[in-house]
């Protein structure tokens, strides 16, 4: 019941939104290819995606792509699909955008390159929020690459420092490799089916007899995707980049496009290859994913916990977080794991909140220069007390520590997972895996929060400013983290509409 | 049997040929070393330099951006060759079948603006001023 | 119009506003504190008597107010019960509470204490626990508000908390009725896994429950159905004896003395020891279906009564004297109850509160008196400088030695009675019967024993013969519970109605459902569940004439000899020819010295050996478990090498293992 019948193709309207925003960044660098304007840059970056944002919520709110109420949108010829999972996850896209677009204000003074900053910024996210509505393969690989490509640029935009030179570098290279991996199992699937788009896809799995070929494809294809998820072993790009990017560039990657390649997992793993087929080929998937996750949230745990470096830390979080949000594929079966597939969804959302905030907090401890490692973050609390009470609050919740929303989620897919442990015992295996390795993360969590709330401050230190966009972002990445919680039935029931909506 | 067998031995036997090949050659050949015959084959002149050479940047930017607008024609080639009979078709208006085009063609041109504008056609120019941030090295571990 | 039953939440909650107000503004109060206490205890009992009123009018009110937890199989929630015994219990707390209230005017604030306000908000949160604990309509918050008051003893009996014997005290006494309510939380979470519900009353209880159990001879856990309801019925005893100060778990009460004397009043005689006893006959329904828990009720209240009244008779201390007669009369509750007489139990309970309350606040009229002096040996004389306490604490001393026509007269002869005929049918009660007779002389014994010491003779120091003058606010509580003290028999005159005929046993109506009960909570049927058969010397008039004869033979005889030894103007020391026997009595049969060996010599080295396995192997474990942790990250990091072409290789590798692994496992390469 909208007001006005839109144009189907509205339905893209978020991922749109940013293209716009970017375009307009690339009119405004063009009339002054130096402009500094902060304002106007940051501003025009983060009302675009927070215009992005608006949209989604209202699609979400007034029943777009609810099958039962206005339907999924399938656009150029099945091309393009908008549904409550695509919303769902251009929602994430969006908050993490304008996140770093009100947190790179400040991080970006002095910097040379800021449209160019900006503007890649959301030409990324206009290819994550793409890849959420991406329902073909060969619409998911470009989606992709158009996050890709400039996230390699971001990555090394500090152009005068080595680090973020090298790790762009290394991103480039093993994204590479990793795409050619993708891109040429994308090739032995259509070989084996001949078909890209992902419906079409799952009615030919088998029906050509080419078996072997199409489990290669597959296997390549989950390479691919565990590329963007940085999950074990297409990791290896991941704690360089986010530690030589800009940490609100690492914030992003680490949440937004993390987030993206799940949604393409999703995507294609419950619509391309139907677990039932699969398994008749010789192939179920569920069980590399098993595999996957157990490994992915033990080397990025068991790597955390030793780091000396809070952003290296943070980027094998990051990588451990993969291996939770992994499993909702792993609790796949024939019939149901539809809310292990939630569970994952949601702690994706929530995550999107709490490490963009804890790499917006080491953002601003880069702004101040205190200081890369632990002990450099001793005493933080006493000089600024708001934004490590939202530390706390950030690493708490990713520990999953009750009050706070990484509790729920993380709690939603233990249940979960113990709940579809019937139908495949290997769960169990993944479950005990979860409970080590969040007992685990909390050890260096913890050990954060020690070093800024406990430890006596560091001598000598000067007086740290209070930048303005890094603590909104903070505060606000913070705030969301602790009302999630309340807020957490609606999430909560559009995670589960979504995953039942895409069912296996 | 299964067809990978044959796939083995087309990739040995795509090994073999060369090798065999090479083989030939050197039972064959006469051997008489000579400087000139060592030297780095440059279409017959004498090579100057090592290889390792630095290629100014602006020759990517220009081959970008040439490669830019010649996908764009490889685009528009099919878009135009059904232009007509697309308008003369009744369910297709003129908007959309104008339209997309002419986006596309404004985005590329916003493209093309801004990179004018920020010097990727120009050859030189003076250097951009350098950011402030440190030089930090990496940890690898 | 609201009825009773609406405002009854006030009960409870007029108390509580006192106690935030007085904590938050009591400095700044008049009398820091004192009015805001007596204006909400006093409304507590207006509103205590409109419910009393209402359950007369045959109206009562079991109400689940709030569910605060619910699963799948069991909802805790909060909720009230009226009904007879609740209604009347209610009356008598927010009655002593307000009393006390009013004394601590003269007792607390003319002695200029420090903290008042405190003293205020600590009363104010008892008060309220204490009356929330009587309605409560099931047996977890019955347990909840049972540790409040056990919290607001343990806060209370320390008010003085710089003196090291008052916070010894209080932690004795908090660690000893811990150490009961362990069992009692036991039998909680039993009783609620047992039968799913903890309600008192209604056809969901578990009494009901438990009935049906037993009659459907279902196995639970293992047991035979009666069996386990006895188990439970024990476990919920341990927090009764604790409690209510039974033995063994009695020795906390002598020490609680350390507190204010109107506390002792209020908490350590009239109303928080009562709580075990209420509690008991609260859930009299649950153990009327276990003849072995009614013994073990009735032997250990035996016991303790003739056990603390044989203390009693040494004590110098004017408060040790009544904290052990308390203990005393607590045991005569059990007996009473354990035998089947809850009317009698219920009856004793009543009439204890108002003369134990009476008598510790006379003692605190003489403590005032004497200049905080509580040595008995050093008063004498007070008779003629202080009438009106030396009168209404006589009249207490009646009631409590037990002598006709005064209160304790009635009920403690009812006990007795219920005891006697019973054991005519079943001897192994008259075991319990005979102790609990041999402390009728006892009690007549050391209650005069006092009385004499106290008010007769000649003054034996400066302060007995100038004794500090007593107000208003001291006497008025003093004459209300002193007339209480004599005529609260009145409501059940057993001995009398059986004599005459005459409908005057009140109080058993009451109980009976008369005016209105709960369906199941009535007296009859209580007996009906228990099917005592009970027998006669002759006729019923004639057993009772009997027994009440010796019981007064023996208050009187106890009262007679504390005459001749102590009724002189010069009394001596007499206890001293006991020998060894006074010594064994002084030092309360050792009692704490056991109980402290338990705890240091037995329980302690355990607890050592526990820690210290706790120590080497848990924490060795958890402690490896770490260290394999962190070399694992040791490792992990290692991986990453920095060199991006070993990522490379390590990736292609990684995913080339997974293709074999895959492939050969589903045979894609056949």
């Amino acid at each position: 019941m909208a007001l006005v019948q839109l144009e189907s193709w509205m339905a893209l309207a978020p991922t749109l939104l940013l293209a716009l925003s970017a375009l307009a960044l690339f009119v405004i660098d063009s009339i002054d290819p130096d402009t500094t304007n902060r304002p106007l840059l940051a501003g025009t970056a983060t009302v675009g995606s927070l215009a992005s944002l608006a949209v989604a919520v209202w699609f979400i709110t007034t029943g777009v792509g609810d099958p039962a109420r206005r339907g999924e949108l399938a656009l150029f010829g099945d091309q393009l699909i908008v549904d409550q999972m695509a919303l769902f996850f251009m929602v994430i896209v969006a908050v993490v955008t304008a996140l770093i677009s009100i947190a790179s204000y400040d991080y970006l003074r002095g910097h040379v390159y800021q449209s160019e900053y900006y503007s890649l910024v959301l030409l990324a996210a206009t290819g994550m929020s793409t890849m959420a509505t991406a329902n073909s393969l060969v619409t998911v690989f470009i989606a992709l690459e158009l996050a890709s490509l400039p996230s390699y640029a971001l990555v090394s935009i500090l152009k005068d420092n080595r680090g973020s030179v090298e790790a762009g570098l290394k991103y480039f290279l093993i994204g590479a490799l990793s795409s050619a991996i993708f891109v040429y199992g994308i090739s032995l699937v259509y070989g084996a089916t001949g078909h890209l788009q992902l419906e079409a896809v799952a009615e030919n799995v088998g029906a050509e007899g080419f078996d072997g070929l199409l489990g290669v494809g597959v296997l390549m294809v989950i390479g691919g995707v565990a590329y963007k998820t940085a999950s074990v072993p297409f990791h290896f790009w991941a704690p360089e980049a986010y530690e030589g990017a800009p940490a609100p560039i690492a914030a992003f990657l680490s949440s937004a496009s993390k987030a993206a390649g799940f949604v393409i997992a999703f995507r294609i793993f419950t619509t391309a290859f139907p677990l039932e087929a699969m398994t008749e080929i010789g192939f179920d998937w569920t069980m590399a994913f098993v595999v996957l996750a157990i490994v992915t949230m033990t080397v990025g745990n068991f790597a955390a916990a030793t780091q000396e470096n809070v952003k290296r830390m943070l980027a094998y979080s990051s990588v451990g977080h993969a291996g939770y949000a992994l499993i909702g594929l792993a609790g796949l079966a024939v019939d149901g794991g539809q809310i292990v597939l939630a569970a994952a969804m949601m702690h994706l959302f929530v995550y999107g909140f709490m490490n963009t905030g804890a790499f917006l907090f080491v953002a601003m401890a880069e702004y101040w220069g205190v200081g890369r490692t632990f002990e450099d973050y001793n005493g933080l609390s006493s000089q600024a007390p708001v934004a490590c009470g939202a530390l706390a609050v950030f690493m708490f919740s990713l520990a999953g520590v009750p009050p706070f929303g990484g509790f729920f989620s993380k709690y939603f897919l233990f249940t979960g997972i113990l709940e579809t442990a019937s139908g495949n015992p290997w769960l169990l295996a993944v479950a005990a895996a979860l409970v080590i390795n969040s007992a685990l993360s909390l050890y260096y969590y913890a050990r954060l929060v020690k070093a800024v709330w406990f430890e006596d401050p560091v001598a000598g230190r000067g007086q740290l400013t209070q930048p303005t966009g890094l603590y909104v972002a903070v505060v606000l990445a913070g705030v969301m983290t602790v009302l999630v919680l309340p807020g957490f039935g609606p999430v909560a029931d559009a995670a589960y509409a979504a995953a039942s909506a895409l069912g296996p | 049997m299964n067809e990978w067998i044959a796939i083995g031995a087309l990739a040995l036997v795509g090994l073999l040929i060369p090798l065999s090949m090479m083989a030939v050659s050197y039972l064959l050949r006469p051997s008489v070393p000579e400087t000139s015959k060592r030297a780095t084959y440059e279409s017959g002149e004498v090579p100057t330099g090592g290889t390792r050479i630095r290629f100014n940047i602006q020759y990517y930017m220009v081959a970008l951006l040439f490669l830019v607008f010649d996908i764009e024609t490889v685009l528009l080639f099919p878009w135009a060759v059904v232009y007509r009979a697309a308008l003369d078709s009744p369910d297709i208006s003129l908007v959309s079948a104008l339209g997309p085009m002419l986006l596309f063609v404004a985005i590329l041109l916003v493209g093309l603006a801004w990179a004018w504008r920020n010097g990727a056609v120009e050859w030189t120019r003076a250097a951009r001023r350098r950011t402030d941030y440190d030089r930090r090295p990496i940890d690898h571990e | 119009m609201a009825t009773a039953f609406e405002l009854a939440p006030a009960i409870a909650a007029l108390p509580l506003a006192a106690f935030v107000v007085v904590l938050l503004v009591g400095d700044s109060m008049p009398k820091k504190g004192a009015f805001a206490g007596i204006i909400a205890t006093a409304g507590s009992l207006v509103l205590s008597l409109w419910a009393l009123a209402t359950v007369a009018g045959g109206e009562v009110y079991n109400q689940e107010l709030y569910e605060w937890a619910a699963g799948e199989e069991i909802a805790f929630h909060f909720g009230i019960l009226i009904d007879p015994l609740s209604a009347l219990m209610l009356v008598i707390v927010s009655l002593v509470a307000l009393l006390v209230h009013v004394f601590s005017l003269g007792y607390m604030n003319e002695e200029g204490e420090t903290g008042l306000p405190r003293y205020y908000a600590e009363l104010g949160l008892f008060t309220f626990s204490m009356l929330a604990f009587v309605y409560a309509d099931n047996l977890l918050m019955a347990f909840m508000f049972f540790e409040l008051v056990g919290l607001c003893s343990y806060l209370l009996i320390g008010f003085w908390f710089r003196t090291p014997s008052a916070s010894s005290a209080a932690k004795k006494a908090f660690l000893v009725t811990r150490f009961g309510d362990y069992f009692f939380l036991i039998g909680v979470v039993g009783i609620a896994a047992t039968f799913g519900t903890l309600s008192f009353a209604g056809e969901s209880s578990f009494v009901v429950a438990a009935e049906e159990a037993i009659s459907g001879g279902e196995t639970l856990f293992g047991f035979g159905a009666e069996t386990w309801v006895t188990i439970l019925g024990l476990l919920v005893l341990g927090g009764v004896i604790g409690k209510s100060a039974q033995f063994p778990l009695h020795t906390w009460l002598p020490d609680a003395m350390e507190g204010p004397t109107t506390v002792s009043a209020l908490i350590h005689a009239a109303t928080m020891v009562a709580a075990g006893v209420y509690l008991v006959a609260r859930m009299y329904g649950f153990y009327a279906l276990s003849p072995t828990a009614l013994a073990i009720i009735a032997f250990v209240g035996g016991f303790t009564a003739l056990f603390a009244a044989s203390m009693g008779v040494v004590k110098d201390d004017i408060k040790q004297v009544l904290a052990y007669s308390t203990i005393s009369q607590y045991g005569y509750m059990m007996l009473g109850l354990g035998v089947g007489g809850y009317v009698a139990g219920v009856f004793h309970l009543m009439n204890h509160a108002f003369f134990k309350a009476l008598l510790f606040l006379g003692a605190g009229a003489v403590i005032i008196l004497m200049h905080h002096e509580q040595d008995m040996w050093k008063m004498g004389g007070l008779k003629d400088q202080a009438p009106v306490a030396y009168y209404t604490f006589l009249a207490g001393a009646l009631a409590l030695a037990g002598i006709v026509p005064f209160s304790g007269f009635w009920s403690k002869d009812e006990v007795l009675y219920d005891a006697l005929i019973l054991g005519l049918e079943e001897p192994i009660f008259l075991i319990a019967y005979a102790m609990g007779l041999i402390a009728v002389f006892f009690t007549g014994f050391y209650t005069f024993r006092m009385v004499f010491l106290t008010f007769h003779g000649e003054p034996r120091s400066e302060a007995a013969r100038d004794p500090h003058p007593i107000g208003a606010a001291v006497k008025l509580p003093l004459i209300v519970l002193g007339v209480l003290a004599v005529v609260a028999g009145i409501v059940n005159l057993a001995p009398i109605a059986k004599l005459t005929g005459a409908e005057i046993v009140f109080l058993e109506h009451w109980l009976d459902g008369e005016y209105g009960a709960v369906e199941g909570l009535t007296y009859h049927e209580y007996h009906e569940l228990m099917g005592h058969e009970t027998s006669y010397i002759g006729s019923e008039t004639l057993t009772m004439l009997l027994g009440a004869a010796l019981s007064l033979g023996l208050a009187f005889a106890g009262a007679g000899l504390a005459w001749t030894l102590y009724n002189v103007p010069e009394p001596k020391e007499h206890t001293r020819r006991l020998g060894r026997a006074r010594e064994v009595l002084g030092n309360n049969y050792y009692q704490d010295e056991y109980q402290v060996w338990l705890a240091r010599d037995l329980t302690l080295p355990f607890s050592r050996t526990a820690d210290r396995f706790d120590q080497s192997v848990i924490d060795g474990v958890v402690n490896g478990v770490s260290s394999v942790s962190l070399f694992g990250s040791g490792r992990m990091k290692r991986l990453q090498t920095g060199v991006v072409t070993n990522y490379a290789a390590l990736l292609v590798l990684g995913f080339l293992a997974l293709l074999v692994i895959f492939g050969i496992n589903g045979g894609w390469f056949v």
